[in-house]
This record gives C-alpha cells, structure tokens and sequence, in this order.
C-alpha cells in the first residue's frame, strides 16, 4: 500500500503543476488582459487621459513582463523584485478588479465552496445508495419503474433551470427567498454558532439542486452494477444453500457494487464544483462561482487563476481519495482486463 | 538460486531502479522548493512531509537491495538489515493484494505479507521468485487451517490456478 501511496502522490504532484500551467496558459490565452480591456471601457465613456496610464499599470501589476515570468512568479518559483511572492509563499496573488489581495477576497467563498461541495455529495451518496440497491433488487416493479423516471428527469434537467423552477415556485406559493446560504443579517457576520446554524438551514436546497443529476447518475449506475452482481453464479449457489436474502445481499454482492460508487468520487465532486459554478450564479450563492465568472470576464488573471486552481486541488485530492478507497476496498487483480503480473 | 528445499530470493538491481528513480523524482519535486525557496508555514509542512514519505521510500528501496529473502520449508527469512524469521508453524496470516495506479488496472504490481504473532515480512511481486514464495505461504496458511480472504485466494489464483479451487 506505501508504494502505490507514494506512485500516486507522484503522479499527484506534476499534474497540479501541469494543471497551473494549463489554467494560467488559458486565462491569457484571450487578445489583450485586464488593462487592455479596461482602457478600451474608459475610451468609449471619453476618458482620453487614460490612456497615458497604461504603462504605469501595466509595470505596477507585472503584466509587462513574458507570460511565462508572470506565471513563475504567480507559483512563487521566481522573485518578483527581489523577494518571492506566490501561491507557494500563501500570496494568492492580487485581484486588479477589486484592488485587493486575492487571498483576503476569496477566503471566505471557498469556504463556503467547499462546504456546498461536500454537502452535496454526501446528499448524492445518502439518496442513491439506497435507491440504487432498492432499484437492483426489485427490477421491474413499480418502485423501479418510478425511480427510472424520476432518474431520467434529473439526469436530463439542467442544474441552473432546476434553480430557476425551484427560485418561482418556493416564491409564488410560499412566499420564500430561497437564494444565498445566509439571512440578511449574517452575511457580513463573524463567524458564531447562529451563523452556522443559518447556513445549514440554506444549504439544503442548493444542496438538491447541485446534486440532483449526479444522485440521477448514480442512481442508474450502482442499479446496472448490483443487477450484474445479482445474477452471477455465487448468488444463485448461496440462495440454493439458503442463506437469507438480506444476509446474502450485504454479504457480497454490494460489497462488490460499491467499487464503482467509490471510484466516482472524483468524477462527482468535479461535477458538483462545475455545475455550482452557473447554479450560484442563479440562487445568489456566496461561493466561488459568480466571482469566478467575473473575473474571467474581465481578464483578472491572478483572481481567476486562483479559484481555479482551488477547484482543480479539490478535484485531484478528490481522484486520491477514491484510488486510496478503491485500492483498500478492492485489490483483486482482474484477469479479464489483461493485468496480470 | 535453489539448494536443495531451500530457495535463496533478491531483488533485483533493475527491478528497483524505477523505485529509486520515484524516490529521487519525489523527493526533488517536495524538498526542493522547502530547501531552494521562502514557503509560506503550512507549504513547508505539506511539502515536508511529502518529501519525508518519499525519502521514506528511498529508504525502503535501499534495504529490499540490500535484502535476502530465504523461503524453506520451515518457513521464510529475510537477512540484511532488520532480519527476521517467521516460521510457518507460528503462521497468523497470509494476504496477497494487487495494485495498479491505471485506470485499466494494468501494469500493476502484487503485494505479500506474511505475518505471525509479532513480525511481518512483506515482499512485492518484483522479487525473484514471488510466486514460490506466495504459494508456500498459502500452502503453509492452509496446513495451519488460517482462513484466507476473497482476496488473497483471488489473487493467488492468477499466480497459480491450483489456488482457484
């Protein structure tokens, strides 16, 4: 087990690297940056006199020197002015739309990212797990049948429009704002226990609303597993031996359908954390998502790149973490799959 | 090398080269930038102490060189540094797992570890001769009627079919 932690921490490592290249490589990827295009903001409202400006702010925000250089330095593998001032050092970078440190910016939201993340996918597994399984054993009922459906529609209704729905009905028939995760007066509140108290009470609908389609999917995928399990030889022999359905099923056959629900966690939270991104937008979420959107949009490059590379570590912490499950839960070698040593 | 019933086991030079080249790769991705650059507290740390796990596995790669195993039928040895013996009468458990970090789960590698009451011997299938070994602990589990996990038989089986029964 040591060798196959240290392999993947291997493996870990370089592509978080990669990855930072990637995101950095594509936020400068779009003609110009922000001084450019806020320039071309302040020339159509007729301030001429900005002009002059733009080499000024262009040296004061580093966005002079090669991309590559600005990327060195936003890492912190490279000195800006002598000292080293990145993402190793705990110096997110400075956010030149809101004229703040990155870190101080965004401390909170992805907190709070985090948060709505986890709580959905702890709500995708605590739903489908036993959807699934009920799915599995009784194929073909009415049960099954409705649960199909109701899969069908999740995994076909966009995050966002479920939003939306939810936002008009819980407005018109019940008189609820159902946007953000805080009351009016926590939002800019310390952190107390009444606080969390507020957002776990705001969390379940964003909550559903994240994770519907992945429940959906997930729902569909354990079904198709445990109906493979079911049929195999070893169930047929243990119900002619008489064990007791329960006993049986628990035994082995969701033993073995739990793999792949294991190895999905990866896939899901990197599902929950794009598909909150929109859905944020619309339930006026204070997560990363809107601010995400706006600095993409307006080029701010060390702002963006840090959300991003966030969202990224969850993902690849999230593909550790279930490669360490998988590798306690199942180190069976698969013949079938041409491994063998 | 086999004399008489008892079998003599290294690893090989070539098998552990890529065990230290991911020893060496690690330690340089980790303690690098704790030794060459200013680091924020917590980086120092996670840093740390990912390039201790990797030194760690250097460590580990430079005494399965210096290792020998021993497999008789009284039981398995290994010499070289941190000896030890575990006789197949004072035999708790025997356990074979199989990992690979692709997808496919290819190109993996299986994992030994026969144990007794106090000591354990963990030996990985680039060790000349892991099928033998693996084969006489399972033989030597079943004498002393220990019970081998789903696993361990599964595993076994595609060493050698005589354990699918």
């Amino acid at each position: 087990m040591f060798a196959y932690i240290i392999r993947r921490l291997l493996i870990m490592i370089p592509t978080l690297f990669v990855i930072s290249a990637l995101v950095f490589g594509i936020i400068k990827l779009p003609p110009g940056d922000f001084i450019s295009n806020r320039i071309q903001e302040l020339k159509s409202q007729g301030e001429s006199g900005a002009l002059d400006k733009i080499e000024f702010l262009r040296q004061q925000y580093g966005l002079d020197r090669p991309a590559i250089e600005q990327y060195a330095i936003w890492i912190g593998v490279w000195p800006k002015d002598g000292q080293f001032q990145g993402i190793l050092q705990g110096d997110w970078g400075w956010s030149m739309e809101y004229n703040r440190p990155v870190g101080e910016l965004v401390g909170d939201r992805l907190l709070l990212t985090f948060i709505v993340n986890f709580a959905t996918i702890l709500f995708v597994y605590v739903v489908s797990f036993p959807i699934g399984v009920y799915s599995a054993v009784r194929q073909y009922s009415i049960g099954d049948y409705s649960f199909t459906l109701l899969g069908y529609l999740g995994l076909a209704t966009p995050n966002f429009l479920l939003a939306l729905v939810l936002l008009y009905y819980s407005n018109v028939y019940f008189g609820l704002q159902i946007g953000g995760l805080f009351d009016e007066q926590y939002i800019d509140a310390p952190w107390t226990m009444a606080k969390v108290e507020n957002l776990m009470a705001h969390l379940l609908i964003p909550t559903i609303v994240i994770g519907t389609s992945g429940t959906a999917a997930m729902i569909r995928r354990l079904r198709a597993n445990l109906l493979d399990e079911l049929q195999k030889q070893y169930v047929v022999t243990g119900r002619a031996k008489g064990l007791p359905p329960l006993r049986l099923l628990i035994k082995y056959p969701i033993r073995m359908a739990l793999n792949p629900f294991v190895a999905e966690i990866g896939a899901i939270l990197r599902q929950a954390v794009s598909g909150s991104v929109i859905v944020s937008v619309v339930m006026n979420l204070p997560t990363s998502g809107p601010m995400l959107l706006a600095a993409l949009e307006s080029q701010d490059q060390y702002l963006a790149g840090s959300f991003l590379l966030f969202l990224a570590l969850l993902t690849v912490l999230g593909v550790l973490i279930s490669d360490l499950l998988l590798a306690v839960l199942d180190p069976r070698i698969r013949l079938e799959g041409g491994a063998q040593k | 090398m086999t004399l008489g019933e008892v079998s003599v086991h290294r690893y090989r030079l070539d098998a552990l080269l890529p065990d230290y080249g991911r020893a060496a790769l690690g330690a340089a991705l980790t303690i690098g930038p704790v030794a060459l650059v200013e680091l924020s507290s917590i980086m120092s740390v996670v840093l740390g102490g990912l390039g201790a796990l990797f030194v760690a596995y250097g460590a580990r790669t430079v005494w399965r060189q210096k290792a020998t195993f021993t497999l008789d039928e009284a039981g398995l040895a290994v010499a070289g540094p941190f000896a030890r013996r575990i006789a197949w009468e004072d035999l708790r458990g025997v356990s074979v797992r199989y990992y690979s970090t692709r997808r496919d789960r290819a190109e993996g590698w299986m994992h030994l570890t026969v144990r007794d009451a106090r000591r354990r011997i963990a030996i990985d299938s680039s060790l000349e001769g892991f099928a033998r070994i693996a084969t006489a602990a399972a033989r030597a589990a079943g004498r002393a009627g220990l019970e081998l996990d789903d696993t361990t038989r599964s595993n076994l089986a595609a060493l050698d079919p005589a354990h699918a029964r």
